[in-house]
């Protein structure tokens, strides 16, 4: 009888001691791996090229695995003048004021940013690009003369700042 | 035996488990570890790249050119080129364009070497910007035509006006006396032009200000054969003679007691004050060169050692840097 209990017992703590280990195990491997993807992600901005109403973005990755972007804010002279963020499902303008809104990313992001085997990637020690448009409104465009900023956000949570005259 | 086997179940966990949750959290911390030291090595690496990118015009075919000559202490690899025009022509070349350049890139630039692309664009009147991306990340950038600026700077850091900025007024020079019993002493006399010949059959020493003015703003490590040279040609319109030159190598001091050199590096822009006291290098060996009375002396500060490469390392396997800068005259009366 004793034998049996204790058979029994040490089997179920062994068990959940075991299921334990493996949860513990799979969250410190998720969070390694999300930091090790976060190290192997570099890349860098060289260059930028606008038209009046589109700015067109150069992104050099230098990392060590093929990288896909998540968000680019593009704003300037100041961010009070112009501040406008896409994602991969929106462009939102937070400035001007006249012209603060959402509009759908499809028809201003070529290609597509996001995570989708679709969306924008660059290889390793490849160049790529990607166009972004502004949403159509009033006095929003890219000015001669005036400096913008690209901030690029990786999908693993690198950025790079980037600034250009126009 | 209920214990026994309650016993065998606890040491079958803790040997299962335990040992399977170390390994595991082990290989994870190696995998950590591994991947910080290589993205801290090719940040590194980026920063340390220094390429020098001049453009032009080839021959025959008036098309845009340029030439990437590479200046860091490591090979490096060249991957795209951005060219933007006159009336915002842009134009992209190499690895994920569909153009590129002749030959071809990638292409490699070994330490201290160079390469030519030709973009195939014929040049029109108007300024045209070059911005030259690595392997590493790195960019850097250029215009044609070139600008007086960007050759000025050109100039600067090929070494025909120097990186090092010398204060032309500060050279002083001392008596080198034994103090504190065993220690050797900077002795103040006064600035360096003219000294009494006499002087010169016991130690003396030099000191002057220099700032690190690199125009690529990195860090200069002086080796220990850094010295300041005076040279005495054969008199002038005698139709012979005898050369001579006298040489005092850098030392280290604290305050005014002197020492044997120990590495150091001049920060940019900072100014610093060296001084030369020794007749052999890495060695306090204080120098009494007998001068003549009537002697006029060219003076020379001698850098060498190391550009933008860490204190440690600068080693003579890879010392890549050593200018010879025209300094002042000093007359021994």
């Amino acid at each position: 009888m004793t034998m049996a209990i204790t058979l029994a017992a040490g089997t179920t703590v062994f068990s959940y001691v075991r299921s334990q280990a493996n949860l513990s195990e799979l969250a410190y491997g998720q969070n390694v791996g999300g930091t090790l993807n976060f190290l192997q992600e570099r890349f860098v901005i060289p260059q930028v090229s606008y038209t009046s109403n589109s700015i067109t973005i150069y992104v050099y990755n230098n990392g060590q695995a093929p990288d896909q972007f998540t968000q680019i804010e593009v704003y300037g002279p100041t961010r009070s003048a112009m501040d406008i963020v896409y994602d991969t499902n929106y462009a939102t303008v937070n400035n001007p004021p006249s012209c603060r809104g959402q509009t759908a990313a499809a028809s201003l992001e070529t290609p597509r940013l996001g995570v989708l085997p679709t969306s924008f990637s660059v290889r390793v020690n490849y160049d790529g690009s990607l166009t972004m448009t502004l949403p159509t409104c009033s006095g929003l465009s890219f000015q001669a003369g005036n400096t913008y900023f690209v901030k690029v956000l990786g999908q693993y949570g690198n950025t790079a700042v980037y600034s250009q005259v126009m | 035996m209920a214990g026994i086997i309650a016993s065998v179940l606890l040491f079958a966990m803790l040997f299962s488990v335990g040992t399977g949750y170390f390994l595991f959290i082990n290989t994870m911390n190696s995998f950590y570890v591994k991947n910080l030291s290589d993205r801290t090595s090719a940040m590194q690496a980026q920063l340390n790249e220094i390429l020098q990118v001049s453009t032009g015009a080839a021959s025959g075919n008036n098309h845009l050119t340029l030439t990437v000559t590479n200046k860091e202490p490591t090979d490096s690899n060249i991957t795209a080129v951005y060219v933007t025009g006159p009336a915002s022509a842009f134009y992209t070349y190499g690895i994920g364009f569909s153009s590129n350049t002749t030959p071809a890139l990638p292409i490699g630039v070994g330490q201290g070497g160079s390469a030519t692309v030709d973009t195939g664009i014929v040049i029109q009147s108007g300024v045209y910007t070059l911005k030259v991306v690595t392997q590493r990340g790195g960019s850097f950038s250029a215009t044609y035509p070139e600008t007086a600026v960007s050759l000025a700077s050109q100039a600067l850091a090929s070494g025909a006006i120097g990186d090092l900025y010398l204060q032309f007024h500060s050279l002083t020079w001392y008596k080198v006396v034994t103090c504190n019993g065993t220690q050797q002493c900077l002795q103040r006399q006064g600035i360096g032009f003219a000294i009494p010949a006499s002087s010169s059959n016991s130690p003396i020493a030099f000191s002057i200000q220099v700032t690190n003015l690199n125009s690529l703003q990195q860090n200069i490590t002086l080796d220990q054969y850094t010295l300041l040279t005076e040279y005495v040609p054969p008199a002038p319109g005698a139709g012979g003679g005898t050369a001579r030159s006298y040489a005092w190598y850098i030392v280290s001091n604290s305050t005014n007691v002197l020492s044997a050199y120990s590495t150091f590096t001049l920060l940019y822009g900072r100014t610093v004050t060296l001084i030369f006291a020794s007749s052999s290098a890495a060695t306090l060996t204080p120098y009494a060169p007998g001068i003549s009375s009537g002697t006029i002396t060219y003076g020379f500060v001698v850098t060498h050692g190391c550009q933008a490469i860490r204190q440690v390392n600068c080693q003579p396997s890879n010392f890549n840097y050593g200018q010879v800068a025209p300094y002042v005259s000093t007359l021994y009366y």
